[in-house]
């Protein structure tokens, strides 16, 4: 039987899985260079709502826990192909060979322009979590990996002693994919024709450059070799060819059973404070055990060596 | 930085293949094999001079000189000295000015054993099968008219909105006793094509701007 039992109700539970909660952060940046387009990201985001059930086989759940994005910058920078006119080859007849005809181009080198719109507005997402509690031992004498993966996500330093750390332990997470909505494909298009239009002059100049690349909405297309939307084929980037949603899962996943301990207990633990003539008093633990039903967690741990 | 738009394409609205402009080409037809010299000028300036070698074996059939990229200004020829080209024979060798707002024409000279004649001087006129091309950017109604002979045509020139097509599509007219056809219509940005059965000297000019014809 153990020396020392805690429980811990669920809305307890609640209140210091919420602190936790609101110390998380995510920011990630990269970009990629696909040939005739560049396409880079930029974001930054935090966690809202969600509530914790406690359950009657020793797991539990965090549901409904939204992923709110503070920053999600997209920027897209397009090569323009060469715009020009003329061209083309002619028959003629027999001994002589065929006539091929210079082209005369807009622009003296192909242009290239950017646009880099913040999505964040645009985009939600939810998270869930179920797992079980977990006791791991912090030995402070061990030393840290070389590359410690904690080191963005940790949101108290380690301790400066030994301790027993209570970790949520999350067996499987649901994170809801990116799925841009149709707004953002216009923001895109209406961005990028902003932007193209304001290279060439306006009247017949315009008008001309309009006919040689279709539309602008068309010319993106092209670019982007791509025959859906634009909203979708950025879902698609941000989910696969980035990995962002992989990576997102795997930081939720690490900041909660790695990085950062639901409850910590000293080992030894300081029961007396020290006082002007008595060192303080502290108790070795051990055995530390971890479980829950559905009302309450419940630690465990004996005293001594 | 913002690309610079190469103005002349749109600020272009004559032509004279006697003195070759920006969208224009002159294309000589080289049938017989030889040596040959080309002379560049640029108004009354010879800006370049170089030779040209017809009949060589494995020469290429189509040679294209930009006159406005050849080595060369108002105070010297270019006459330094190179390697020269070659076409095979027969070969077509073209004469366009990708920018700038100079006028170039072009003189060619055989050069035999014996003797040298001159077999093109642009600036006179464009000899029988020769060609002269032009591609026509502004919407709007232009007037072909031969010096020779004193035929004309008239071209116009549209620019469908909200459709899509290719400029490397190419019209031809033939000028034989007359501009054969002698009422054109084409698309914005493509090119005409005249093929000379007689000698010709044409000038273009964009006669009427407001009558564009739309789709």
């Amino acid at each position: 039987m153990a020396h020392v039992t805690v429980a811990v109700n669920e809305s307890a539970f609640q209140s210091s899985l919420e602190l936790l909660k609101r110390s998380f952060r995510f920011a990630a940046a990269d970009s990629g260079d696909f040939g005739p387009f560049r396409l880079g990201y930029d974001v930054e985001a935090h966690l809202e709502g969600g509530t914790v059930d406690l359950r009657a086989d020793n797991t539990f759940e965090l549901k409904e826990l939204d992923v709110r994005w503070s920053r999600l910058k997209v920027k897209l920078g397009l090569d323009i192909p060469s715009m020009c006119v003329g061209g083309g080859c002619i028959d003629l007849p027999w001994p002589l060979p065929d006539f091929c005809l210079p082209r005369w181009c807009l622009f003296e080198a192909d242009p290239d322009v950017s646009i880099e719109p913040d999505l964040a507005a645009f985009v939600a997402q939810e998270v869930s979590l179920t797992g079980s509690l977990v006791v791991r031992y912090f030995d402070v004498t061990v030393p840290p990996p070389a590359i410690d993966p904690c080191a963005l996500l940790r949101v108290v330093p380690p301790p400066p002693n030994n301790r027993w750390n209570i970790h949520l332990d999350p067996q499987t997470i649901d994170l809801d994919l990116f799925d841009f909505p149709d707004i953002v494909g216009n923001l895109f298009e209406d961005g990028l024709t902003s932007v193209i239009e304001a290279l060439i002059p306006g009247g017949i100049v315009r008008d001309l450059v309009l006919v040689i690349v279709g539309s602008v909405a068309d010319l993106i297309r092209d670019i982007l070799d791509i025959p859906d939307e634009i909203d979708e084929w950025l879902s698609d980037f941000f989910n696969v060819s980035f990995g962002l949603h992989d990576l997102l899962l795997q930081v939720v996943g690490d900041f909660f059973s790695s990085c950062n301990p639901l409850y910590g207990i000293d080992d030894p633990l300081e029961i007396l404070p020290a006082t002007s003539t008595l060192i303080p008093v502290r108790i070795p633990i051990a055995n530390v055990a971890v479980r829950n039903d559905a009302n309450e967690m419940i630690i465990e741990a004996d005293v001594g060596a | 930085m913002r690309p610079a738009l190469n103005r002349a394409i749109f600020a272009q609205r004559v032509w004279d293949s006697g003195a070759l402009t920006v969208l224009a080409t002159l294309v000589h037809v080289f049938d017989e094999a030889g040596d040959y010299e080309i002379f560049v000028r640029r108004g009354e300036a010879i800006v370049h001079r170089v030779t040209l070698a017809v009949g060589r074996d494995g020469a290429p059939r189509q040679l294209d000189l930009d006159l406005a990229a050849l080595p060369g200004d108002d105070t010297r020829c270019g006459c330094e000295g190179g390697d020269g080209y070659a076409i095979s024979e027969p070969g077509l060798v073209s004469f366009h000015v990708s920018r700038g707002a100079g006028a170039y024409s072009v003189r060619v000279q055989r050069r035999t054993e014996r003797h040298k004649e001159w077999v093109l001087d642009s600036a006179e006129s464009i000899p029988e099968g020769d060609l002269f091309a032009v591609v026509l950017v502004r919407p709007g109604v232009y007037a072909v008219a031969d010096k020779v002979s004193g035929a004309e045509a008239r071209i116009s020139v549209e620019l469908p909105r909200g459709e899509r097509y290719r400029m490397d599509e190419p019209a031809m007219v033939e000028l034989q006793k007359g501009f054969d056809p002698s009422e054109l219509r084409v698309l914005a940005g493509r090119a005409v094509v005249f093929r000379c059965q007689d000698r010709a000297r044409i000038g273009i000019e964009l006669a009427d701007e407001t009558a564009t014809v739309s789709s």
